[in-house]
């Protein structure tokens, strides 16, 4: 009892809550990268609701407004998505001068306090969310001011290494000038995007190529156009006026998080081996592969301009000198202090409770945007002029650019279903959603008939929602949708209200899809 | 040893409580100048505006219409295009120059695309619901001589903390009769920016 007294009176205890407290930044970390890998299940929907009711330290703002404006961008509110990235991209910026403070606190306690400012390749990766979203909002004008800055952002990238080389962001940049019909400026980003690329020993995409050809011929550049037919070995058409195109960027899979490591190292101070933690990333991981998709019937696969968990390995790289030299520095100031208590202490309390608090708070800093995607890909057709339907991924079947209205299958008729049926369906749903969730394309949404099924079962009410919908003789169902929809004479076919997407002749529309929404957006007025 | 403990603890404290901090606010002037990040503000939109409104109205071009025509200019102001490093809500800088134009009394100012559109349905209302004695009539409308169109760019150079802003607005005015550019102004400012770079 009277060790306790002591213990209270000395404050010690203060320094217990200030190590728990560093504990629960921690376990809030893991809980995030948890939540980050269930996107890869296309719930970010889901995700995005239990991250905007998170509480999270003032230190950590930049993280969290990046997590949460990607989040509300990849599920389709860009505006949104824009002011949490704007307000991430101000913290970020306030944050670049050397903070005293937070100095302190990493040489001493450790790195998680000091207030997360992001990697070279995540300040890339967001202007390129930006440039995105603000394409999404049909504002190209705003997407032009964040190709800017981020041409701005990359005069400050480390100078070797491949931290920060974003090659998809400069290939954006380039469609953005290209869009505003300034090809002299769309040159200078491919340029630099093949330039990354050839840093980077990746083969050019056969997208890069085109647009590569096609900018030089077009600006007259003759000797630099020969040279990529030579290197290319194909040349390009001009473009056809009379022809529409269409850009697809694939945000695919997640990228892997920082994990925590313990380094033995002599420390010749001490005069024995000192531990060390220290982030580090998992050598092996899924490398990306093409995404296939339809048009009009026909596959076509997009091709890989990033591998973001590439990137994130070399930034940490970047970094990693910086990140030893404080933690070495940390564990020998830590274990000094603990030999000059050892020194005075009688009863051993305070050696014991600083042995414990420094074992504690050792903990390396795994805070990254571990919501990106583990890869970006592009593809570019060329479509004729007309009107095309997007085709969501479904259970059955991937993502498809169609010309004909996608008639989604709903049940109209609920007091027919007979509840055998409904589980038939339900057990066949659910073999169709485990081998869908194999591959990106498989939606990890059932709801569609078995959720209607047995909503329509319990509550009768299923088709009050959609009896205003324009219903569709079930004669117009393609083959693909009466396998779906394959429930014998009960339910009767509507057409769920899609967005038409107008392709006008020498237009040319964004397509982003994210397959951690498992979805596609097309811009406010393409 | 004591001393090393303390520093240990007391930065543990320290970066723990450090980052709390308490909002103030203090009512400014609208008309008073303060630059916090360097970016434009609305002491740059205001100035702006004032500077190349006066200058647009001092031209030759003016008196040449009046002459001609016996009556004063009717102008719109247009699209001005942001193709900076920052987002600029042009809006305000559009309103700034309208408010400059109408206040000059020299011109006549008419609606833009968006006022215009809206005052039509209104005009449709009207001819459904209005009595005829305060009903307005389509086909009215004043039709602008001239439209005011233009554009904000900016260079940036930065070393180190400091960075240099420059930016450039150009603006011209362009006869609606015959694509004649009657008048192009230019208004420059630049900016050296030094950026912190230790906080606390």
């Amino acid at each position: 009892m009277k060790a306790v007294l002591t213990f209270l009176r000395s404050r010690r205890y203060l320094a217990v809550i200030g190590f728990s407290l560093l504990q629960g930044c921690s376990m809030q970390q893991h809980q995030l990268n948890d939540l980050a890998q269930t996107l890869d299940n296309g719930n970010a929907s889901q995700v995005l609701s239990e991250v905007a009711q998170r509480e999270y330290p003032e230190r950590d703002l930049a993280q969290y407004k990046l997590t949460l404006g990607l989040l509300r961008a990849v599920n389709g509110d860009f505006a949104g998505g824009i002011n949490e990235l704007q307000a991430a991209k101000t913290e970020i910026n306030q944050l670049q001068a050397l903070s005293i403070s937070e100095n302190i606190g990493a040489v001493t306690v450790n790195e998680t306090l000091r207030s997360y400012t992001s990697t070279a390749s995540e300040r890339m990766l967001l202007q390129q969310l930006l440039i995105l979203s603000y394409l999404m909002e049909d504002d190209l004008d705003g997407a032009r001011v964040e190709v800017l800055q981020m041409q701005e952002l990359a005069k400050s990238l480390p100078d070797s290494g491949l931290s920060g080389l974003v090659s998809s962001s400069y290939y954006l940049g380039g469609l953005v000038y290209e869009l505003g019909d300034e090809t002299d400026s769309a040159m200078i980003s491919y340029r630099q995007a093949y330039q990354i690329m050839k840093t980077s020993k990746v083969a050019i995409p056969l997208v890069l190529q085109d647009s590569l050809l096609l900018a030089s011929k077009q600006l007259g550049l003759r000797s630099e156009h020969e040279k990529y037919v030579q290197e290319f070995d194909h040349d390009v058409k001009p473009l056809d006026r009379n022809k529409s195109q269409l850009v697809l960027v694939y945000w695919g899979g997640v990228v892997s998080a920082k994990q925590q490591q313990y380094m033995s190292v002599y420390a010749p101070s001490l005069g024995y081996n000192i531990s060390l933690a220290l982030p580090y990333y998992a050598k092996h991981y899924v490398k990306p592969v093409p995404w296939r998709f339809t048009v009009l019937g026909k596959t076509a696969e997009t091709e890989i301009f990033d591998d973001v968990n590439l990137l994130a390995r070399a930034d940490l790289e970047a970094e990693s000198a910086a990140i030893y030299a404080a933690a070495l520095a940390r564990v020998i100031i830590k274990q000094t202090a603990l030999h000059e208590v050892q020194k005075k202490d009688e009863d051993g309390l305070a050696t014991l409770l600083l042995n414990i608090t420094s074992m504690i708070s050792e903990m390396a800093d795994v805070r990254s945007w571990n919501m990106l995607p583990a890869s970006i890909q592009v593809q570019r057709l060329t479509l004729e002029p007309g009107t095309y339907y997007l085709q969501q991924p479904s259970l059955t079947q991937g993502f498809s650019v169609t010309d004909i209205a996608p008639i989604i299958p709903v049940l109209t008729t609920p007091e027919l279903v007979a509840p055998v049926l409904v589980n038939a369906t339900a057990s066949i749903a659910d073999d169709i959603a485990e081998s869908a969730a194999k591959s990106d394309n498989g939606l990890s949404l059932p709801p569609s008939n078995t959720a209607l099924a047995d909503a329509a079962n319990n509550s009768g009410t299923i088709s009050s929602d959609i009896s205003n919908s324009d219903t569709t003789s079930p004669d117009t169902l393609n083959s693909e949708s009466v396998a779906m929809t394959n429930f014998g004479n009960v339910p009767t076919a509507v057409t769920v209200g899609t967005d038409p997407l107008l392709l006008t002749p020498g237009k040319t529309v964004l397509l982003f899809y994210s397959s951690a929404a498992k979805k596609a957006y097309t811009p406010l007025s393409p | 040893m004591n001393k090393l403990l303390k520093l240990v603890l007391g930065s543990v404290l320290v970066s723990t409580l450090a980052t709390g901090c308490s909002t103030s606010v203090e009512r400014v002037d609208a008309g008073q100048t303060v630059d916090l990040s360097g970016a434009w503000n609305d002491t740059d939109s205001q100035m702006v505006a004032q500077e190349m409104i006066s200058d647009v109205l001092a031209r030759p071009w003016y008196n040449k219409f009046t002459a001609k025509t016996g009556q004063a200019p009717s102008v719109i102001v247009g699209t001005v295009r942001n193709l900076s490093h920052e987002h600029i809500n042009t809006k305000t800088f559009v309103n700034e120059m309208e408010r400059e134009l109408i206040n000059s009394g020299q011109v006549e100012f008419v609606a833009s695309s968006d006022e215009r559109t809206e005052i039509r349905e209104e005009r449709i209302d009207q001819d459904l619901n209005s009595t005829e004695s305060t009903r307005n009539a389509a086909g009215q409308e004043q039709g602008a001589d001239f439209i005011l169109k233009g554009q904000i760019n900016t260079i940036i150079d930065t070393a180190d903390s400091e960075q240099v802003r420059y930016y450039q607005v150009d603006l011209s005015l362009i006869s609606l009769a015959d694509n004649r550019k009657v008048w192009v102004g230019q208004k420059k400012l630049k900016k050296l920016v030094s950026n912190g770079k230790l906080r606390y």
